[in-house]
């Protein structure tokens, strides 16, 4: 007995048909595997060179967001330094009293913004990007080289060197950072628990081993701007060679590259502005149009930012968002006693629509702002139209115009002996504006746009070849390297007698400012100051006291007066900074994750106490 | 067959609430014009949270649209010996639009100055369900028996591409329609696939309808899981027993009461359909040649990590409950108890940064949950002028973490010695061992520190008026071993009352209430140091100064010291969720006038909340904001 309870028959039995149809397709073996449409998974893509390469562009990607964006990473490296304070000094949370703020707790993922500072940053994104290139390393083989072809050879090991120098980058900023560090040297495909701290010269040891490999095989010719290049290698191997002490080694691969021939300093004029004689090299060295080009033989490593393209970075570098005096924050008066500025783009004499508006978070200290340039002479560094001064700006509010004769008139600290304005800090300071100008197409007012920026120049290599020199005591070559840099700028050249290591780092901070890692190079010396028993202005350091008395700290009070100072921000909070955070925090939560096995605390931070012996070997597991 | 065709439309341009308390009421929001709106109120540009509230849904045309077609298509077959083959087919679409633009009208604005963004976005989903069943049903005698067999087959299909643009030329007048005058696209799409099978079978078995057994097998495929583990079989088994129905039962007060005891096991699969697999995540970069051309590169690199070993998630559970009702139907409900332990919770487990890694999908050691259900209905009055009945409900979970990874940690001693072994908190997480899932671990606000307090504060780095955080082992520092558990993010009990009231015949009076307690909620706002109540608008609410040291609110501007931390506090509401009043009208009157029913309603949603520990916005929110009252006046005529 069959009957079907319908009177549609025929519909019915489609219905029946199509519905035998798809059970037995349905009923497939293969019915339920996972099929991915829209993504690559690992095992289909980096099984060629081209795959291993994206891996590449991960890394140099990656690396753009050490100077871009809003409270961007490379303020951090100022603001633990001689060079600068936030002076975001409205609010609580920028890292102004390190005392107080820089703990093991605080530094976790929802205080790494703006706000706050970026420690958490270089902690994450450093083993995140050292994973990327573990990436490349780990699956290197995949692609199934002919090893005994020389050219598929050469192929492999420039790929592999270019990953290499992704992985060194960031255990070098590591090591600097915070001192012993876990080391992750191959691709996971399981949680794992037991990390260990690693000496952090056994790590120096292994990079400097692996950039060795990389000086060896990673070309220069066929690179785009953007990639690794051989010359990039050999001033990061230099950099670690004198991390470690090895000053020869230094010299050795500074000078394989000043004299490669691939590159050279920038002396004549180039690039966009070239035919402006109002402007001057040092001014085409740093537009951001000119740092790309190929006749720029300055460059070694960039990274790459261009605007109203896609892979742009979001909301675009904001530089000078940071590093402008906060012109509109109303602080500032004509000598009459009116509001003296607006920050609007569409009113005569607009500073918003010309430089930008800057809220004045990376606070240049007195050092960098003045000292550094008492003798300036013509150094084109300090040149009007180079560098800018509030006095450049003029008295622009609109509702001055008829009432106040300053209207349109060059701003003033002073009317007789009355300060005309209330916060200094954050609203009256100089700056380099050279360099700090990135145009600007997707906010108004500006912030700074999407521009390249230099993340190894080979002016610093001639910076890096003098101090490897004053530590062995020539100070014939290192001032003949350092006046390199200077000549270049029309500055006057300094005498070899005068050469110290503050020299080294004035003119680093005239050269590199916004550009090197301060932090980072700074507790490298202290760690070389440590290692060799050297003095500086009557202290002697030791490896022992490394976390109460070291070079680091001596420095920062020596030449940054906020924390020297102790000075208060409107806001209440004071500028406040200690020995121990030559090394930062490792965050708590690394340790906390950890519970196979324990990760060290720096000294001077809670839970250091629980410390146990570090790793004097590369593990291998 | 059934066919349902529906649209939703959502392309309202909300108000951003955020920007709404940040504009200042004294400035003027159009320019001088009277007509066109100014980028802020505020005269201080360049704040972004000031931008004038009605900016965005004035220089905004948005059509935003969800079409749906579901349909059911089945058909019955009776075989031999009482068997029955049924076959059910629901296929289902949806249709996805989304197409915004952000006028370069709105001066004064960024879209002003990318020349204006538009976003097109479109997408298709198919899927469809087969079940084949069959049944039988045969009484032998007081012996009944249902047996049913299951066959089941699903396909999840979609497909969604997307285009942004802006900088259009000449203009962006044309709005969404011509995004190709962009000069900026980037477009994108997204596919997915996913499938499911399973099979079924169950018998119910009762004897002269007094005692009832129900014991089933299920064995589902899901394609998410890892290649090993796509299937799990669970089992379950229900026993019921009405001894109302028993000849030696009796009473006057019970009038029917059954026993319900059931144990089985159910699986979950609530996860994204690739989260198992590595996925290679891109995104583009540059080169730039020599000649100076911009090569667009894809960086490709591994964000979650793979697991091949992803598998269900299975809840072993006992339930023992009970119905009855009483007295001649003046009360009746239910309550029931569980105890369950969950095995393989799927969880996205982040991982510490070291390894690179952000997260993993993962299978969870065991949770615990056991909970308590009750439900009462009771006819209070029953009179012809006068009627109320009442309607209760009670219910409460508790969950506990009993294992998670396996690993073990020694326990040591004061003396260092080990004791035992333990396993380790997952403080990542926020997961602890003997704590339930959603327990609250933070460091404890005392108060407000008093201007008594100034040297106590200073040990902190801190100041009268900021919040005092409790130093719990007393060395001065902010640690893990100061952080407590406070309590639970989810609501403790659950309880509601329904009331209903007939009088005079043709009114009717409802209210219900229900309240969720003993949940706790971070509410920052406490500290008063967001936003930049220097320069734009925000809350008056309470803060701390000299002359009003009080204790739940900090000082303007104040600082956090040296600790992270929340202010939590508890959300313990009741609400009256609704009130309504109705009158229907007589049905002679309407007789007159051919209408068959006439009722005019007034009904009030959201009508009031009692939160004695909350005083910002709904406690029941998750994000701050206003919660709407609705006042319906309503008709219905039935004719």
């Amino acid at each position: 007995m069959f009957t079907i309870h319908s009177n549609k028959y025929a519909s019915k039995a489609l219905l029946l048909l199509s519905v035998t149809w798809l059970c037995t397709s349905s009923c497939k073996k293969d019915y339920l595997d996972s099929k991915p449409l829209s993504f690559y998974t690992p095992s289909s893509t980096y099984n060629t060179a081209e795959g291993l390469k994206g891996a590449l562009v991960a890394c140099e990607r990656n690396l753009r967001y050490n100077w871009s964006g809003d409270g961007a990473p490379e303020i951090t490296q100022l603001t633990f330094s001689d060079i600068a304070v936030d002076g975001t000094d409205d609010k609580s949370g920028p890292a102004q009293n390190m005392d107080l703020q820089i703990t093991p707790d605080a530094i976790n993922s929802s205080n790494d913004n703006a706000d706050h500072n970026r420690i958490f940053y270089f902690w994450h994104q450093g083993y995140a990007d050292i994973k990327y290139a573990n990436t490349v390393i780990t699956y290197i083989d995949e692609p199934k080289w002919d090893t005994t072809d020389q050219t598929q050879l050469a192929t492999r090991n420039d790929l592999l060197g270019q990953a290499y120098f992704h992985r060194s980058f960031r255990y070098y900023e590591l090591t600097n950072e915070f001192g012993d560090v876990p080391w992750v040297g191959k691709l996971y495909n399981e949680p794992k628990l037991d990390f260990q701290t690693v000496d952090r010269t056994v790590i120096l040891k292994q990079i400097q081993s692996d950039m060795q490999f990389a000086v060896k095989w990673v070309t220069d010719e066929g690179k785009a701007k953007g990639e690794v290049t051989k010359g990039a290698c050999q001033h990061l191997l230099a950099k670690i060679d004198l991390a470690l002490g090895d000053f020869d080694g230094a010299i050795k691969a500074a000078t394989d590259l000043i004299d490669g021939g691939n590159y050279h300093l920038m002396t004549e004029r180039f690039g966009q502005d070239a035919s402006d004689g109002s402007k001057n090299v040092i001014w085409d060295l740093h537009q951001s149009g000119n740092k790309d080009i190929a006749v720029n033989k300055e460059a070694l490593m960039l990274v790459i930012d261009k605007p109203d393209m896609d892979g742009k970075f979001d909301g675009g570098t904001q530089i000078m968002r940071q590093t402008l005096p906060y012109l509109g924050g109303g602080k500032i008066k004509t000598p009459m006693g009116n509001k003296g500025l607006s920050d609007k783009v569409d009113i005569p004499f607009s500073f918003s629509a010309v430089t930008g508006r800057g809220i004045g978070r990376c606070r240049p200290s007195w050092y960098a702002e003045k000292a550094i340039w008492a003798d300036a002479g013509n150094d084109l560094r300090h040149a009007p139209g180079n560098w800018m001064k509030m006095e450049d700006f003029v008295y622009n509010e609109p509702s001055l115009k008829g009432k106040d004769p300053y209207y349109g008139k060059n701003l003033q600290l002073y009317e007789g002996n009355t300060i005309l304005c209330s916060d200094t800090l954050r609203e009256w300071f100089e700056f380099p504006f050279y360099k700090l100008y990135i145009a600007d197409d997707i906010n108004t007012p500006p912030r700074g746009g999407n521009g390249d920026w230099y993340v190894f120049r080979l002016a610093e290599t001639y910076l890096v070849r003098a101090e490897a020199y004053f530590w062995k005591g020539e100070l014939t070559e290192a001032a003949a390297d350092i006046n390199v840099v200077r000549q270049r700028a029309k500055a006057t050249p300094i005498k070899a007698a005068d050469v110290t290591i503050a020299t080294i780092l004035d003119e680093r901070a005239r050269e590199l400012y916004y550009e090197e890692e301060r932090k980072v190079e700074l507790t490298r010396i202290a760690y070389i100051f440590a290692q060799l028993g050297k003095s500086y202005k009557g202290h002697t350091y030791s490896k022992t006291s490394f976390s109460t008395s070291n070079f680091w700290y001596d420095r920062v009070m020596e030449c940054n007066n906020f924390y020297r100072n102790n000075t208060v921000t409107p806001h209440g909070d004071m500028y406040k900074i200690s020995p121990y955070q030559v090394l930062w925090p490792v965050p708590q939560s690394a340790i906390d994750a950890n519970t196979g096995a324990h990760i060290n605390q720096n000294q001077g931070y809670s839970g250091a106490e629980n410390n146990v012996a570090a790793l004097t070997s590369i593990p291998t597991d | 067959m059934n066919v349902g065709f529906a649209v939703r439309d959502e392309s309202g341009v909300p108000a951003d609430w955020n920007k709404a308390i940040t504009n200042s009421p004294l400035g003027s929001i159009y320019t001088d014009d009277s007509s066109t709106l100014r980028y802020s109120p505020n005269d201080q540009q360049g704040l972004g949270q000031t931008e004038n509230v009605l900016g965005a849904p004035t220089y905004t045309d948005r059509l935003k649209k969800y079409y749906t077609l579901n349909a059911n298509f089945y058909g019955k077959v009776k075989l031999p010996f009482g068997i029955q083959y049924q076959v059910n087919f629901t296929p289902q679409f949806q249709w996805y639009q989304y197409y915004n633009h952000n006028s370069s009208g709105f001066k004064g604005s960024n879209w002003e100055v990318q020349g204006g963004l538009v976003h097109r976005e479109h997408s298709d989903t198919y899927q469809w369900n087969i079940d084949n069943l069959l049944t039988w049903n045969h009484d032998f005698g007081d012996h009944h028996f249902e047996v049913t067999l299951l066959q089941n087959a699903e396909k999840y299909q979609f497909w969604s591409d997307l285009v942004n643009n802006n900088n259009f030329v000449p203009n962006d007048n044309l709005g969404y329609h011509n995004i190709g005058a962009g000069t900026n696209a980037v477009p994108s799409s997204n596919d997915e696939y996913g499938t499911g099978q399973a099979f079924m079978g169950r018998l119910i078995y009762s004897y002269k309808q007094r005692y009832l057994l129900t014991a089933s097998v299920r064995r589902d495929g899901y394609s998410a899981f890892g290649d090993r583990y796509k299937w799990g079989t669970f089992p379950a088994v229900a026993l019921g027993w009405e001894f109302t129905k028993e000849p030696w039962f009796k009473t006057d007060f019970l009038d029917y009461g059954k026993l319900r005891l059931s144990y089985g096991i159910n699986g979950n699969r609530d996860i994204g359909r690739y989260v198992a697999l590595s996925n290679i995540t891109t995104g583009k970069y540059f080169h730039v040649g020599d000649d100076g051309t911009v090569e667009s590169v894809s960086e490709l690199y591994v964000a979650n990590m793979a697991n091949p070993n992803l598998q269900w998630e299975r809840t072993a559970a006992y339930n023992i409950g009970l119905d009855f009702r009483m007295f001649n139907g003046i009360l009746s409900g239910s309550i029931d108890a569980y105890k369950s332990k969950t095995t393989n919770l799927l969880v996205k487990r982040s991982l510490e940064d070291i390894i690179g890694f952000d997260y993993i999908w993962t299978n969870l050691g065991q949770i615990d949950n056991k909970g308590l259900e009750f439900q009462l209905t009771s006819q209070n009055i029953n009179h012809s002028n006068f009627s109320w009945t009442s309607s209760f409900n009670f219910s409460l979970n508790r969950n506990k973490i009993v294992s998670l990874y396996g690993d073990k940690q020694d326990v040591l001693d004061a003396n260092g010695n080990v004791v035992g072994q333990r396993e380790p908190d997952d403080i990542t997480n926020g997961w602890f061992i003997d704590h339930p899932l959603d327990a609250v671990w933070d460091y404890k606000v005392l108060g407000v520190y008093s201007e008594a307090e100034k040297d106590l504060a200073a040990k902190y780095g801190q100041q009268p008026g900021d919040f005092k955080i409790e130093d719990v082992n007393g060395d001065g520092k902010y640690t893990n071993d100061d952080k407590q558990f406070l309590g639970y993010k989810n609501p403790r009990y659950n309880l509601s009352l329904r009331n209903d009231f007939t009088f005079l015949k043709n009114f009717d009076f409802s209210f219900m209430l229900y309240a969720k307690l003993g949940a706790m909620a971070t509410y920052n706002t406490a500290k008063n140091n967001s936003g930049f109540i220097d320069r734009s608008s925000y809350y008056d609410l309470p803060y701390w100064t000299v002359d009003n040291q009080i204790n739940d609110y900090a000082r303007l501007f104040s600082s956090d010291g040296g600790a992270s931390y929340n202010v939590w506090r508890k959300t313990s509401f009741v609400r009256l969720a609704t009130v309504s009043l109705a009158y229907s009208f007589p049905k002679e009157m309407l007789k007159k006038a051919q209408i068959k029913d006439l009722r005019v309603y007034f009904t009030v949603r959201n009508a009031a909340v009692y939160a004695p520990n909350w005083d910002f916005w709904d406690p029941e929110m998750s994000t701050p904001g206003p919660s709407p009252r609705n006042y319906t006046l309503g008709v219905n005529v039935t004719l």
